[in-house]
């Protein structure tokens, strides 16, 4: 039992050895020897934006590295997730200008469908997450309260509906009101009323 | 730089035995709430897509926890709906 333990150790150590690296680093280099320097972003959505960042691709970094995404990149990005598709024998149209997309030939996914939007997805979600977030909710606020706000005004609930209800109540499966309704779709989907 | 982290990753492997394609504790619980036919709200998982099927395939926005993914529009001819991880 010893033996079998001593085994992958030694072996680690002479691996790290074998990388001259034993001595000259530790935790904070992890985090830069996998992404980088993170720059040092600001506004509502650092964090998101420097998580981001750490974890694409150098495409994302790229794009990320001046903490805004432009149209022309959204275009870029977008294009090159079509194509990635396409290449992999997917149609894909965009339903919206922040991520969500369709398969117009697909009645239902498959593994083909599957295995092209694991390899196509990563980066377009990493930049389509973002630039969604800045538009919707610039301030980031909290999701729940802007939501129930947003369905207090539209009259889908009672004044003084609060985000701890909505949280409370969509965790419990027992929202007061159709899960389906269009209102609160368009609560979810715009609800500071800021999207194109 | 690279190969210093693949020498502590390989030690970190080899010395817990643990797979670096194991799922992340959050994917692990992954929960999403309220999943309907034009909607979910990630609960826990680390981001998540809608998606709702039919006549064609649609994937709503990319949400992490805390955040609904929806769907755009709402069309005729939907049957079905999931979500997957993104």
């Amino acid at each position: 039992m010893r033996r079998l333990w001593t085994v992958p150790v030694i072996a680690a150590l002479m691996l790290f050895a074998s990388n001259g690296c034993a001595a000259d680093f530790g935790p904070s280099d992890i985090v830069a020897g996998s992404a980088g320097d993170v720059p040092e972003f600001t506004g509502p959505w650092a964090s998101e934006f420097a998580d981001t960042y750490r974890a694409g691709s150098d495409v994302v970094r790229a794009i990320l590295e001046d903490g805004a995404i432009s149209d022309a990149e959204w275009a870029e990005t977008s294009d090159a997730f079509i194509g990635c598709m396409q290449d992999r024998g997917v149609r894909v149209t965009l339903d919206d200008a922040y991520g969500a997309i369709a398969l117009p030939d697909m009645p239902k996914p498959d593994a083909a469908s599957d295995a092209a939007l694991d390899a196509c997805t990563p980066d377009f979600y990493a930049v389509s997450s973002l630039r969604r977030d800045l538009a919707r909710n610039p301030d980031a606020r909290d999701e729940d309260a802007i939501i129930a706000a947003c369905l207090v005004e539209a009259g889908l609930v009672e004044p003084g509906y609060s985000g701890e209800d909505l949280a409370s109540d969509a965790k419990q499966e027992s929202l007061p009101f159709d899960n389906d309704d269009p209102v609160f779709g368009s609560c979810i989907r715009d609800p500071l009323g800021l999207l194109e | 730089m690279k190969k210093k982290l693949f020498g502590l990753v390989a030690m970190a492997a080899l010395v817990t035995g643990v797979s670096l394609t194991a799922a992340a504790p959050a994917q692990a619980a992954c929960r999403v709430d309220n999943l309907s036919m034009w909607q979910g709200k990630n609960a826990t998982c680390l981001n998540i897509v809608h998606v709702s099927f039919g006549s064609s395939t649609h994937l709503g926005n990319p949400a992490r926890a805390g955040q609904w993914s929806k769907q755009q529009l709402c069309w005729d001819g939907a049957t079905g709906y999931s979500y997957r991880n993104a």
